[in-house]
Parts: structure tokens; sequence; C-alpha cells
């Protein structure tokens, strides 16, 4: 029972504090930037396309 | 309004404002260009929010882990940890500390106002909070770590995986910053919850 319980393995034992994180890592600063200078370029681009 | 039902929307609004604030403290601590933020308003306060489409997907997949979390038990302290990118080792920690939700709101602030103002105040002091930091240096990366019990672990780690999101015990190194300086930004009562918000920070300078 006390494998297929987990309430019941915390009242057997302590039901310890833990702090969690997310396994999966946040996207990286250097392919945000990326993304900035694509979207940069295409609005200028836009621009250029509109004022010709 | 059933029990049930007030709980979540208690749960609702804490992550909802704890949305806001982890991206005022990516825009703050430049985490990521100040070109990929756009200014918004919440809570009738200008706040800077991220429009990087994997950056708000990350944060929005924290915050439905958060809830769910929530919503199977006690979540004590949420904190968004900032790392240095080449060492892995945590630089600084906002610590947002929340209390047992409250109950008593229905008839003391039925339409939330306090709540509201006390999340503005909240959100115009961390966008000030820059001014009581060091120096943010560009070679940093970040995480998050909420405080819970093994008990709600285990009961939302099967609901989390399949959101394809999974949350593990966070890296012992990660968890303590030597020599830290605590700095206290923020301390708000509402008839919801009580929550404070500090500022854990290493002894050298981030630049």
């Amino acid at each position: 029972r006390v494998q297929h319980e987990p309430q019941m393995r915390f009242l057997l034992s302590a039901d310890h504090p833990v702090a969690v994180s997310p396994c999966v890592a946040p996207p990286s600063r250097h392919n945000v930037v990326r993304w900035l200078k694509q979207k940069m370029a295409s609005v200028k681009q836009a621009r250029n396309s509109l004022s010709s | 309004m059933s029990g049930h039902s007030e709980e979540k929307l208690n749960v609702d609004i804490i992550v909802e404002f704890l949305e806001v604030a982890i991206h005022c403290i990516l825009y703050n601590r430049n985490l990521y260009p100040q070109g990929v933020f756009e200014k918004k308003i919440k809570y009738n306060v200008p706040v800077q929010m991220c429009l990087h489409p994997d950056v708000c997907a990350y944060v929005g997949h924290i915050i439905q882990s958060l809830k769910l979390l929530l919503a199977e038990g006690k979540v004590e302290k949420v904190a968004v940890v900032i790392l240095q990118e080449d060492t892995g080792l945590p630089v600084e920690k906002f610590v947002f500390e929340v209390s047992d939700l409250k109950e008593k709101w229905r008839e003391t602030d039925p339409h939330l106002f306090r709540v509201e103002q006390a999340l503005r105040g909240f959100l115009l002091k961390l966008n000030v909070s820059d001014g009581l930091l060091m120096t943010s240096s560009t070679a940093t990366t970040w995480t998050i770590h909420a405080h819970t019990k093994d008990s709600t672990l285990s009961s939302a780690e099967e609901k989390l995986i399949q959101m394809d999101f999974p949350w593990t015990e966070a890296d012992e190194q990660q968890q303590k910053i030597p020599n830290a300086k605590i700095i206290p930004v923020k301390s708000v009562s509402t008839d919801i919850f009580d929550m404070q918000l500090y500022v854990e920070e290493g002894g050298d300078p981030l630049s």
C-alpha cells in the first residue's frame, strides 16, 4: 500500500519541504537577441518597400 | 460562490500577478534585451512584458505549473533565481513569500479594489527595486524555484509531465547564495493573501 499510495508514505514519514524548478531551461538570451535582429530587419524591409 | 471556486479565484489572482512580476524582473534585471519588451498596463501600472513567443510560452508554462501546485497543496515561496551563465551559480533571488489563502474577502472587499490597490503598490515598488540592487550583468540566465512539500509535488507530478513541463528538485548549489544580503522590497496584506517580496543578493558585484 505504501508503494502505491504516496499519501500513505507521507503520513508514515515526514512530508518534507522541497524546492522544485522546471526541468526545461528558459529561452537563451542568444536566441532572443537573434529573433530581435530578424524582427528589426523585417520591419526595416517592410518600411523600405512601403516608401519605394 | 462555492468554496472551491473561491479558492480557484484566489489562486488565479496570485498567479496572474506572479506572471506580470516575472516579466518585470526579466526586464529590470536585463535578462533579455530591452527591445523585446513592450509597455503594457496592468493593475493601472505601466509594466514591461516580453514579446518573444518562446519566453511568453515559458512563463505561461511556469504559471500553469504554479496553478497546479497551488491547487494540489501549498506553495510557500516562489523565487525568480538569477544565475551566472557560465557557472550556473545563483547571484540574485527575488523571493515572493505567499501566506495561506484567506476566505474573508467576499465580505470585506467583494470588488477586490483593495487587492488591486495592493498589487499596484507591489508592482510600483518592484519596478524601482533596481535602485536597491547592484548593476545587472548580461551574462546571466534564470530559473524559478517553487518551495512546496514532497506530497504536493507528488500529487502534481503526473499532470506536470502530461503538460510536457516537468519539475524536479532544484539543484542544491542553486538554492543558497553564499553571504547573501537580504533586501526587503515590499510586503502587503490583503483580504485574499499576505505576500512579501525580498531580494537575496550575493556579495560579489555582478559586473
